[in-house]
């Protein structure tokens, strides 16, 4: 269907729109017209994508500008499902406008899925493949062969350079299976195609990484011009994402390879002295200069990482007393020489940046500059030598990125030695944990760099919590209800057993009989009511393990198995895939399954249920997180300093956002609909921090209710499902066609129009009797105060 | 988060002991005595800078207590005192001599960057160091490297001394900045708590009221009462605490400035004020004068008895004390200090008097 928005031509590749999917892309474009950032929550499963992309795609074709969509997005197979999406749009695009435009949309994911090399791509490890490949496509490579050297190079890749650079694939939208195919029909590497055309496309969909792991962004997504429009899809857990790609562990393992990286790197430079010392002379005349010269390198020849560097830094001269090979070298050594003198403490130490460098000075006598230069000076040195061994180097890069990055940030960063795995270890295995606790700062760059940026999810509520822990002002924030024809879930929360005992997975309780026992016949009557798919998400898998041999013990799994198959997820995650394969397999066929997992595992996230895969989603206990973790702890104390986040507010905030996760993968459709059990006591003052979607569906009455009360209401809501329910139904109320869309417009028309005269006459008539107008606004301000207070 | 950062160079001379406790492979056997871990638990493994072999501490104790001796290592015939040796700080000894050498270096090569014209001459400077540094450790052209620094340290003698100074400033003022932003910080957190700890207690006051107040004859009205007190007491306290964060905020984005004019207060030392005891009090009297002779009939008796005066009695203290005593409080305002300055002068600029007592 094709209609307008404001002035902006939108086809929408479907017949019927979501009223929430209307008002989801008319805040879009507002949030684009207006250049700034947005946070917008849509329920889960009412076409979120699709919407984004047939709104952003228009706008691109219909404003001059052109600006480019990179969509980031959590994993492989939500990359994969956008990119169908986008090219099903475009199809639907050329169908209705008589003519293919000129159009690319283009994936990217790591080497290890886009590789053709025959030997390579059969390697299991990803870093493996990244080496490997880097071998076979690194500039000297070619440089040596094309001086006649005997060496080993890529075909799929050489035969890029046989093509115009600016046209490596004509143009189109190709999924990643799409990619392959087409590289292998032309001979050529879909990787390094996809990366070169980056700059050419029109829609870059790739995961988050590539553009808020300053190691990769640094390479891929350097040169994105301003005006793109950023989006982060599933982005409720934005913020740890940001965390993790700028925080680094060290081991007493990593620290030895370091070691031996560096003791190699010697060697070399003594080869490379003795053959061909003019390189390392030319190195050095460069670095005298400065850095630019380093960073302007080929994409290609960047070996290692690159985290974020002060723009300052890459204008300042190197260091002498690194500039030289042989010195950086001997600093290097000296700098893991020193963290293995740390590691060998007992007790557990947290320190600063700051007061980590002052010990590091006092013993080392390694200063500040020449550390926050490490990587930089790594990269250049390696790069010099020609080295195409790289995961020989791979920990040695890792701690000079750490030497970086603890020169460079004194706030917000935290370094916490833990030598033992457990508090009751004995046997050390010390890890050096240097922890971020801000995440604005690994995604500053990006709203700094980009005007609009759209962060968008499912569950992303509490709203404004976001623009607080990432440290942005948003135009738009918005949270959408859903529109249904019908109650087509239930979401209940059950406080208590048949027998009144409360339940709760509070720590001081969790393992109480009676607690245990409730949580099993909670299990088993849903066993006996749900159709199909039963999905039951526990806290931890501490506390699943510990109930699971409880309810072995009682007799309660014996009961179950009458009903259903049980199945399991473990942390292993071949055996949970072939878990969820036997568990799908008994949803289509027979009487269904139990799958028990985990509320912060792999099937949280990522794992739709929909239809009969998922009928009931029961949530044990609040997710909270491991709270006697340091690092938590620290980054507790982070947030409750730097941006007045309370301590209790955060860890429930992240509970509930990972409870919502966990209820959200069961709906996925409006003719979708499926049950959603909250079972603990302290979900009943949580409300209001579940999304508005699920808050508004969860009656007052079903707040606080007990195993049987609730089992009753859910025969109640099935035995409705199980009427007849025509397409018809839908019609004009939760799903729209042409003429129910223009209706709306209409009548939004005509209200604002109401609105705008209403406001006109107001100001006529208030400065008719402005003094009147004023004594009562006056009472009427105090009676508002009372309401507020 | 628990104040855990303690002396990390004791807890790592702890740990260390430790480690060798546990044992690496390469340290389980002393090469000088061959004396394994296996017969020796508490064997420990001590260097000297000389030479930097190592051996342990029965064997150091066996060879060099008798005062120094020759390094038992074969082939190396340097001459090691007891007292030199040491335990080891890193494992890899090339870097614990590397450290030594470091430390020599610093103390003679400490120019800063503001000594210098240009990034460029600097960095020179600092790559010249560095391969002094290197020579030394390499054992390169050790004379005209030695020569090197006996004629940097002769040319730049003044520079050398007060760039320590400036160093060990700068090393305070850190320390002190640290310590500052340690007690910023907890005097912020209990504020939060003094915070929270309030609101607690108001909320339970309010539920006591409420309930009170429904105990009454008219609940209703008794309710919004309570209420109204409730939302003014709660305006109350959230701008009470906004006024408080604002001030913690401002005292963690200061500290740094606050702490630069302390500290060179203190590296000024201005000389300190002659000590006064009484705190500035003057004992000279402006508002009486003592005569020799009061005329009283009851002391005059007392001016003629010997028994009386026998005992060191002097009549004319009695005096002193008795009119002090009649004046003392006169010229201190309690109501409006500002003017005290300027009264006594004028005012009570008060005729001697003469009174008898």
């Amino acid at each position: 269907m094709r209609f307008l928005i404001d002035d902006l031509p939108v086809i929408f590749p479907y017949p019927r729109i979501y009223p929430e999917q209307f008002q989801y892309m008319c805040d879009l474009k507002r949030t684009l017209d207006a250049g700034g950032h947005c946070v917008l929550e849509m329920p889960s499963g009412t076409g979120k994508t699709v919407s984004l992309l047939s709104l952003i795609v228009a706008y691109q074709q219909h404003y001059p500008e052109h600006r480019k969509l990179i969509y980031c997005s959590r994993t492989m197979s939500e990359i994969e499902k956008a990119l169908y999406e986008l090219k099903a749009l475009m199809e639907y695009r050329a169908k209705e406008l008589g003519q293919v435009e000129d159009f690319r949309g283009l994936g990217l994911t790591s080497r290890k899925n886009l590789c053709l090399h025959p030997s390579v791509k059969r390697e299991k490890k990803g870093n493996v493949v990244d080496a490997r490949c880097r071998s076979l496509t690194a500039g000297f490579v070619r440089e040596k062969k094309e001086k006649g050297e005997e060496v080993e190079s890529c075909i799929y890749h050489d035969n890029l350079d046989l093509l115009e650079p600016h046209n490596l694939i004509p143009p189109g939208v190709y999924t990643l299976d799409g990619m392959l195919k087409y590289g292998e029909e032309k001979k050529q590497c879909p990787y390094f195609t996809a990366r070169r055309m980056m700059p050419y496309c029109n829609v870059i969909i790739y995961s988050y990484h590539y553009l808020l792991d300053p190691k990769i962004a640094e390479r891929v997504s350097k040169e994105l011009s301003k005006d793109c429009i950023v989006v982060f899809d599933e982005a409720h857990n934005i913020d740890n994402v940001c965390i993790e790609s700028l925080s680094i562990d060290i081991t007493e393992d990593s620290l030895r390879k370091a070691a031996r990286g560096c003791t190699s790197l010697e060697k070399k430079i003594e080869d490379m002295k003795s053959t061909d010392a003019d390189k390392l002379q030319e190195e050095y005349a460069k670095l005298v200069e400065g850095l630019q010269d380093a960073s302007a390198a080929r994409e290609e020849d960047s070996f290692m990482a690159n985290p974020v560097l002060p723009d300052d830094l890459l204008k300042e001269a190197v260091p002498g007393n690194i500039r030289r090979a042989e010195h950086f070298v001997a600093f290097l050594k000296r700098f893991v020489e020193y963290l293995k003198t740390r590691m060998k403490v007992l007790h557990v130490i947290s320190e600063t940046p700051p007061s980590f460098l002052q010990h590091l000075k006092d013993l080392t006598f390694i200063e500040k500059k020449p550390l926050r230069f490490c990587a930089e000076r790594l990269t250049s040195l390696i790069r010099t030598l020609e080295l195409s061994n790289v995961e020989e180097f791979q920990a040695l890069q890792e701690v000079a990125t750490f030497a970086t990055l603890v020169a460079t940030y004194e706030k917000g960063f935290l370094l916490i030695l833990e030598p033992f795995e457990s508090e009751t270890a004995t046997v050390p295995n010390p890890i050096f944990h240097f922890t971020c606790l801000d995440a604005s700062i690994a995604i500053k760059p990006v709203f700094d760099r980009f005007w609009s940026v759209v962060i968008t999810s499912g569950t992303i509520s509490p709203l404004e919590m976001y623009p607080k822990m990432l440290q942005f002002d948003c135009v738009v924030q918005e949270s959408y209800a859903m529109t249904l024809a019908r109650r087509s879930f239930l979401p209940m929360v059950v406080t208590r057993g048949s027998d009144q005992v409360a339940i709760s997975s509070r720590f001081e309780i969790r393992n109480d009989p009676s607690v245990v026992r409730n949580y099993g016949n909670l299990m088993i009557e849903f066993s006996k009511i749900t159709p199909d798919g039963l999905v039951i998400f526990f806290p931890s898998y501490l506390y699943m393990e510990s109930i699971i041999s409880m309810w072995q013990g009682m007799g309660i799994l014996d009961e179950v198995w009458k009903y259903k198959l049980i199945l399991v997820e473990t942390p292993d995650s071949q055996e949970t895939s072939l878990a969820l394969e036997t568990y799908r397999t008994a949803c289509c066929n027979g009487r269904g399954a139990v799958l028990l997992c985990v509320a912060r595992g792999k099937v949280s996230e990522g794992i739709d249920f929909d239809h009969q895969y998922g009928r009931t989603v029961i949530c044990i206990g609040v997710p909270f997180q491991y709270t006697e973790s340091r690092i938590l702890k620290a980054r507790l104390e982070f947030l409750r300093e730097n941006f007045r986040i309370k301590e209790n507010d955060f860890l429930s905030f992240d509970a509930m956002r990972h409870a919502a996760q966990c209820l959200g993968r069961v709906l996925r459709g409006k003719d979708d609909y499926g049950i959603m059990v909250l079972a603990d006591k302290r979900f009943g003052k949580k409300r209001n921090q579940l999304p508005k979607w699920i808050a508004q569906a969860l009656l007052d009455s079903e707040m606080n209710l007990s195993v049987d009360m609730s089992v009753a209401a859910a025969k109640k809501f099935l035995r409705t499902m199980a009427q007849p329910f025509a397409q018809k139904d839908q019609e004009g109320i939760s799903t729209w066609s042409l003429e129910d869309l223009n209706a709306h417009v209409k009548k939004m028309r005509i209200q604002q129009e109401e609105m705008e005269n209403m406001q006109i006459d107001q100001a006529g008539e208030a400065n008719g009797n402005a003094k009147e107008e004023y004594e009562i606004s006056d009472e009427e301000m105090d009676e508002a105060m009372m309401r507020l207070g | 988060m628990p104040s855990l950062t303690t002396s990390t160079a004791a807890a790592i001379a702890r740990a260390r002991e430790n480690a060798i406790n546990r044992g690496g492979d390469a340290d389980e056997i002393c090469p000088v005595c061959k004396s394994s871990r296996y017969l020796n638990p508490n064997m420990r493994f001590l260097v000297n800078p000389e030479c930097y072999h190592k051996m342990c501490e029965s064997c150091v104790d066996r060879l060099f207590s008798q005062g120094p001796s020759q390094c038992p290592v074969v082939g190396c015939d340097k001459i090691l005192r007891k007292q030199k040796f040491r335990k080891q700080t890193f494992e890899d000894i090339q870097v614990e001599k590397e450290v030594d050498v470091r430390k020599r270096i610093a103390k003679t090569f400490n120019k800063r960057q503001e000594d210098f014209p240009s990034l460029k001459e600097f960095n020179d400077y600092l790559e010249e160091v560095e391969t002094v540094t290197f020579n030394l450790l390499n054992s390169i052209d050790i004379n005209a490297t030695e020569a090197k620094i006996t004629a940097f340290e002769q040319s730049n003698k003044s520079s050398i001394l007060q760039n320590a100074a400036k160093a060990a400033q700068e090393q305070q003022f850190a320390l002190a900045q640290r310590e500052f932003e340690k007690e910023q910080h907890r005097r912020a957190r209990e504020l939060e708590n003094e915070i929270e700890a309030e609101e607690k207690r108001d909320k339970a006051e309010h539920k006591a009221n409420l309930l009170k107040a429904l105990e009454a004859d008219n609940p209703d009205a008794e309710v919004a009462k309570v209420n109204k007190m409730a939302r003014k007491k709660s305006s109350m306290r959230r701008e009470n605490q906004e006024r408080r964060a604002r001030e913690l905020e401002a005292a963690r984005n200061a500290p740094a400035f606050q702490f630069m004019s302390n500290l060179n207060r203190v590296a000024e030392e201005a000389p300190p004020e002659k000590y006064d005891p009484v705190d500035g009090f003057d004992e000279t009297n402006r508002y009486f004068m003592y005569r020799d002779k009061y005329e009283s009939p009851w002391l005059d008796d007392a001016r003629n008895n010997k028994s009386i005066l026998a005992g060191g009695y002097l009549l004319q203290q009695y005096y002193e004390r008795a009119i002090f005593e009649a004046f003392s409080g006169v010229g201190c305002f309690i109501e409006d200090p500002t003017e005290e300055a300027a009264l006594p002068s004028e005012s009570f600029d008060t005729p001697m008097i003469d009174s008898a007592v």
